[in-house]
């Protein structure tokens, strides 16, 4: 083949050239820590990429939702412990009251205590969250569950979140959980308005009663606050596992989008040795091929 | 008497055929760096010996030229005319769509995790309106990538017609060469047709051939005679009313022909390709993508509650077709003044109830995009995978043909190319002739002189 000068110079500058586009690229890289930045620098590491970012944002949002719902667990949990907490006191009242030295005066002040722990269980069940919304309300949750009697006029739905990628798990529990609605359970706050009411009449056998039905109450009360504590947990098992895949998400979308920096210098190094050769090359070139050269 | 003086003649024929060989080198040399040139040689004839006395006689200068190379050059110019018109608009394409702000995949995900939050806490009015935000985020970023791959067409089509006029110029010019070559056979017309043939081959794409009148024909890849001779006719770029961009005709005399989905080759094919192909498809998939949203959960929204218990209400006002779905996208109105009829709950299960919103968090995993083939989020990311990948093959593309170009280009170079070394001595071997005749013309002249003086 018949080589020209001019055919030489053109060479030797496309491959100056070629190599400055090349080191241009590697140099962005290495600045950016990214080898993957646009679909078309590798549309299938792109489209892998970018399915785990959504995946990874879907499973932020359901963190979010996680930490709400066990906020709204915690917060039926406290009111749960109240309530149990009430009860507890309730009945050492009546065991107090059961007494046969006490008469009918001490009957009735312990009435207007037993009165007064009513009121506090009553807030506790119909307690709200952070948005205002009662926790033990089922479905109904901007009415309060329980009237002024204790009776539950809320609904037994219970939330459903997400635990994880296709799996979900109650996140609340209705105040139907403190209602006979519950096999072998009574109606919970009732029950103190029942002690309330034989301790007002100096109603011995009512007051008995009333230990048995505190006893029970407190019973069903531990089991609620049992199965809050069993949703809670499957919640924060879900919410470390939800960080796990987070972690996992992370590293993969790095591994195809980022960088190898070691790998990434090397060929830099490389390719600026070609720069430099190719730019000594043009130069011989160009002072062989000038007249002054000759 | 008569032999001397034949030979006077026989040496002025030789130093001017000398003349020509100093010329023509001097004049490669000139035109070492000129785009297009092709190197000239001088052919040198020998006269017959009798009845005269010999000598030589210069032919008119020749270029080194290859038919079937320059043919194959304009090929590959046309080639890579079209990738590089597709590569760099299908890169900008890329960017405006996946480069400004949040990606339509990350305002899709972002709408998801807003709904699974309002899940947690159905009633809680912050978030219920940041998952209204959401959608109206991802509404607005639909509605910008649809401006902006409308954009994206608009500058197409202005290119196209850019490039329309150009091509229309340089048939002109070649028509103007093809006139000059006939009246005058300077190879330096010839290069520059040569030349005039390859930018136009970028432009249009098509073929040239030299007729044995010496003229070239352009025809497109149709068929159409866009050069015959010295008459050219013009590729003209005019509004069609049915696609709203511009259409190309070829138009000679009063004859127009639509061509614009016959280029094959060369910018206008590649911007035509991109305006109409892969950008056109960006656009139906944006539509298509807004359109499946609207619809899919328009549906579970309207079969679900708000806060009020009334069921029935879209999230998105609804969208009769998938064309142009995706500039029409938007919250419904009534949604974004109250929010509280974001329907979240099942119809009749209370405020506090969360089904509605899980009902619509199942649409996360549905196929109910691209005709019940993907699920929302691959959609939004295939839109911009499959740009991307056009792209991708775009550039392999522009560099294979560079590649190819380049070749090409060197076989050129080798044959047409001008070597300085080459002229150089060319320029040292005329001079010496030069020199050589010019003693032979002296000791003529001292023998003249001689004879004259001794009569």
């Amino acid at each position: 083949m018949r080589i020209t000068a001019h055919h030489l110079l053109e060479r030797s500058a496309g491959h100056i050239g070629a190599a400055q586009t090349d080191i241009a690229k590697l140099s962005d890289q290495v600045s950016s820590g990214l080898a993957v930045r646009r679909a078309s620098d590798d549309p299938v590491a792109w489209i892998q990429a970018r399915r785990e970012q959504v995946r990874a944002a879907i499973s932020h949002g359901r963190g979010d939702a996680i930490g709400l719902g066990n906020d709204q667990l915690a917060e039926t949990e406290r009111a749960l412990g109240t309530i149990g907490g009430v009860l507890s006191e309730a009945r050492q009242l009546a065991v107090q009251a059961a007494n046969s030295n006490y008469v009918a005066d001490d009957r009735a002040k312990l009435q207007l205590q037993v009165a007064g722990l009513f009121s506090v269980a009553l807030a506790s069940a119909n307690s709200r969250n952070s948005a205002g919304e009662y926790v033990l309300a089922g479905g109904q949750g901007l009415v309060a569950p329980f009237d002024a009697a204790g009776a539950f006029v809320g609904d037994a739905t219970r939330r459903q979140l997400e635990a994880g990628e296709g799996a979900s798990a109650a996140a609340t529990l209705s105040g139907s959980a403190l209602t006979a609605a519950v096999a072998g359970g009574i109606d919970v706050l009732p029950a103190l308005g029942r002690l309330a009411t034989a301790l007002g009449a100096n109603n011995l056998a009512g007051i008995q009663t009333a230990i048995d039905e505190l006893d029970q109450a407190h019973e069903q009360v531990s089991q609620a606050r049992g199965e809050v504590g069993s949703m809670m947990a499957v919640f924060q098992d879900a919410d470390a596992f939800r960080v796990e895949l987070e972690n996992t998400l992370a590293g993969r979308i790095a591994a195809l989008t980022e960088v190898d920096i070691i790998d990434a210098a090397t060929d830099l190094a490389q390719r600026t040795q070609a720069l430099e050769a190719s730019q000594t090359v043009n130069g011989r070139l160009a002072s062989l091929l000038s007249p002054a050269g000759r | 008497m008569s032999d001397l003086l034949s030979l006077l003649g026989l040496g002025a024929a030789g130093l001017s055929a000398q003349h020509t060989g100093v010329a023509v080198a001097s004049n490669n040399a000139a035109n070492v760096n000129t785009p297009g040139y092709s190197r000239q040689r001088v052919d040198l004839r020998a006269e017959l010996a009798a009845p005269l006395v010999g000598g030589v006689r210069s032919l008119a200068p020749e270029r080194y030229q290859d038919l079937m190379l320059a043919s194959r050059e304009r090929d590959a110019a046309g080639t890579l005319g079209s990738a590089a018109a597709q590569a760099p608009a299908l890169l900008d394409l890329e960017a405006r769509i996946d480069g400004a702000g949040e990606s339509i995949d990350t305002r899709v995900a972002a709408l998801w995790a807003g709904l699974e939050r309002v899940s947690a806490m159905p009633t809680d009015s912050l978030l219920r309106d940041a998952a209204i935000a959401a959608a109206k985020n991802l509404a607005d970023g639909l509605r910008e990538r649809s401006a902006a791959v409308a954009a994206a067409r608009s500058d197409a089509d202005a290119r196209i017609a850019d490039h329309a006029a150009q091509a229309t110029a340089l048939a002109k010019e070649l028509a103007a060469l093809n006139t000059q070559i006939t009246i005058d056979g300077d190879p330096v017309l010839r290069d520059r047709r040569d030349l005039a043939a390859k930018q136009l081959a970028e432009l249009t794409g098509g073929s040239g051939r030299v007729d044995p009148d010496g003229r070239l024909r352009w025809v497109l890849p149709d068929g159409g005679v866009l050069v015959d001779g010295n008459h050219a006719a013009s590729l003209e770029a005019t509004p069609d009313p049915v696609t709203g961009y511009r259409k190309i005709e070829l138009v000679d005399g009063r004859t127009r022909r639509d061509v614009t989905t016959s280029l094959t080759g060369g910018r206008l094919a590649g911007e035509i390709a991109f305006r109409d192909g892969d950008a056109a498809t960006a656009a139906a998939n944006l539509d298509q993508l807004a359109f499946d949203l609207t619809t899919s959960v328009n549906a579970v929204h309207q079969a679900n509650a708000g806060l009020d218990g009334v069921a029935g209400r879209p999230l998105f006002t609804p969208l009769a077709a998938a064309a142009g779905a995706a500039t029409a996208i938007e919250v419904a109105p009534a949604v974004i003044a109250n929010p509280d009829q974001l329907a979240t709950a099942a119809v009749g299960a209370g405020p506090g109830d969360n089904q509605g919103a899980l009902a619509l968090l199942g649409l996360r995993e549905q196929r109910v995009a691209s005709g019940g083939t993907q699920t929302l989020s691959d959609a939004a990311i295939d839109l911009i995978g499959s740009l991307g990948r056009r792209a991708h093959d775009a550039q392999a593309e522009v560099d294979r043909s560079t590649i190819v170009a380049d070749h090409l280009g060197d076989l050129r170079d080798a044959l047409s190319g001008v070597d300085l070394d080459e002229e150089m001595s060319n320029l040292v071997k005329f001079q010496h002739g030069s020199e050589a005749m010019t003693r032979f013309l002296s000791a003529i002249d001292g023998m003249l002189g001689d004879m004259l003086d001794r009569l």
